[in-house]
């Protein structure tokens, strides 16, 4: 599955239970996505960042503008077209809702569901195909040994992970990923964030992630955007990312880029070199 | 008791009798009690509802003299054999009348849930899906609203005296209780799992088998089960219509005034209701 194009032109989106005055979470965003591009979302708490991902998931239509997935939009669409075009993408959410006797096998099988056939998907449920594909999704994310686990038996950690591991199995094009690390620690986080880099490279996806750990997305996306309000403050390679940029992106929110620089920034040698504690500036 | 006033802070001491310490939900307690009061007194009047009627000397032993007949139940090993055949009768029509109730309840169930609905992933749910679902809640309303005894005559004169008619009427009224029910309980339950899934494009049915069926499997089987118990007590019922089983053995011993009979037989059935409570409890355990 090659990777989907991406386009959002002047588009306004609230969240679906706010009044139609409200300030939008989502203002006047127009901006382009190559397929297979690399793109980490980053910004202060409030600043519209799963919105954004609920826009190009297809979960949230925008109140203007439209949101474009390979040149077509995807809102003109009958509602079965979009439910295709929808199961060209994979959407994963920070916690992963699974229903709670799940096991960790269906639960990963259940992203792979738009390729399946109603019956192919039934015979899962009586005995697991793809097995092998399964096991090598979840040793991507260190998980090989939770196979045939309860999802509720596993920690916050590793069911972030199941979440993650179900996109090597989803036939998807594009994977948005909201706060892919909120529940790992530093080096459960890199080794995760490597995967999902790498796995989307083989397999020429568009990946789309949100982050709260600005260190990880500067050194390891060729592409950021900074958004803020709603509205895009900068769209640059990671590298070329300053702390001059970060400041403003964060500015009264210092304590958010301080608190996520603890853990991670302190082994991340990267981040070292930059000095992007900005909070001190 | 640390208070804000224009701006600073004081010690204040508060008496009992300040307005700041009355429970503030309490007039709103009292009000909802006195309706409650006012929709069941008139229901209680309607019905003559008088139960010291029932301790009056007079009564007491009328109701001590009914009694005694039940004493002993009838234990003659040919009655007994003839009540554990029945009794199987009984069992067979509320479980094949209860499983017919599923496959009819299950599709109307998925047709008639907002849990499964794709159409309201963009935000409201389309007219056609919309009038599609109310008019198969009418058609549940419509399949339990009529009593399954007034079915079980209608089937009487359809396909003759005998167990059949007692499983259709089981089947139909029940199809109604059990989509009802079935629709709330997916609708109570965790909406989260099954949306993840619709948004990233599976199917209804694949959906429903992926997210809703084992989110809710406990709720679903252990009311299908109180269902099933339900229909053990119905079937009897039935039987004295004609629908065969221990209803129809037990219509006959009281008409030749046979306590102990009759007493026998509600003691297998009190036995098939304790063994109904078990194997919910049993299947709830399994499930965990």
């Amino acid at each position: 599955m090659p990777g989907l194009r991406v386009e959002l032109a002047g588009v306004i989106a609230r969240h679906p239970a706010a009044s139609s005055q409200s300030r939008p979470a989502i203002d006047q965003l127009s901006l382009k996505i190559a397929p297979g591009e690399h793109v980490a979302i980053i910004g202060p708490s409030g600043a519209g960042k799963t919105t954004f991902l609920q826009l190009l998931a297809a979960a949230l239509k925008p109140s203007q503008g439209t949101v474009s997935l390979d040149d077509q939009s995807v809102w003109s669409l009958s509602t079965k077209n979009l439910q295709r075009q929808r199961g060209r993408l994979f959407y994963a959410l920070q916690s992963p809702p699974l229903p709670p006797r799940q096991r960790v096998i269906v639960s990963l099988l259940a992203a792979k569901l738009p390729a399946l056939s109603l019956w192919r998907s039934v015979q899962n449920l009586v005995y697991p195909q793809y097995v092998e594909e399964v096991a090598q999704a979840l040793s991507q994310f260190d998980l090989q040994d939770k196979l045939w686990e309860r999802v509720d038996r596993l920690s916050g950690g590793e069911r972030q992970r199941v979440g993650l591991a179900r996109a090597l199995l989803a036939p998807a094009g594009l994977w948005l990923v909201d706060e892919p690390l909120s529940a790992l620690d530093p080096t459960r986080a890199r080794q995760a964030i490597a995967t999902l880099l790498r796995e989307a490279r083989a397999r020429e996806v568009t990946l789309v992630t949100t982050l709260h750990q600005v260190n990880v997305a500067t050194a390891e996306f060729p592409r950021v955007i900074g958004l803020r309000d709603g509205k895009l403050v900068f769209d640059l390679p990671g590298h070329a990312v300053t702390a001059e940029h970060l400041a403003e992106l964060y500015a009264q929110f210092e304590y958010e880029l301080a608190q996520v620089d603890g853990p991670v920034a302190l082994e991340d040698v990267a981040l070292a070199k930059r000095e992007i504690r900005v909070g001190c500036a | 008791m640390l208070r804000w006033l224009n701006g600073r802070s004081e010690l204040a001491v508060l008496k009992s009798n300040d307005p700041a310490l009355r429970d503030p939900a309490w007039l709103r307690r009292v009000f909802w009690f006195v309706v409650a009061c006012l929709i069941v007194w008139p229901a209680l009047v309607t019905t003559e509802f008088r139960p010291w009627v029932f301790f009056e000397t007079e009564n007491l032993k009328v109701t001590v003299r009914f009694l005694a007949e039940f004493f002993p139940p009838a234990l003659s090993p040919e009655f007994l054999q003839l009540v554990a055949r029945e009794a199987w009768r009984t069992v067979a029509i509320a479980t094949a009348g209860t499983f017919l109730a599923l496959l009819l309840a299950i599709p109307l169930t998925l047709l008639s849930t907002t849990v499964l609905s794709v159409s309201s992933l963009s935000g409201r749910m389309q007219a056609l899906p919309f009038v599609l679902r109310q008019l198969i809640r009418w058609l549940l309303i419509l399949m339990r609203s009529v009593p399954e005894l007034i079915w079980a005559l209608v089937f009487v004169r359809v396909v003759g005296l005998g167990p059949a008619a007692g499983v259709l009427a089981i089947g139909l009224t029940y199809a109604g209780m059990l989509g009802k029910v079935y629709g709330e309980i997916l609708e109570s339950g965790e909406r989260e799992p099954a949306t993840a899934l619709l948004r990233n494009g599976a199917g209804r049915l694949q959906t429903f088998f992926y997210s809703v069926l084992p989110g809710n499997a406990t709720e679903l089987t252990s009311y299908t089960i109180y269902r099933w118990e339900c229909a053990i007590r119905a079937s009897t019922v039935l039987g004295f219509v004609g629908a065969g089983g221990l209803g129809q053995q037990m219509d006959n011993s009281m008409r030749m005034f046979n306590g102990s009979e009759v007493a026998t037989m509600l003691i297998v059935f009190i036995l098939l209701v304790g063994l109904a409570d078990l194997v919910s409890t049993w299947m709830r355990r399994a499930l965990q």
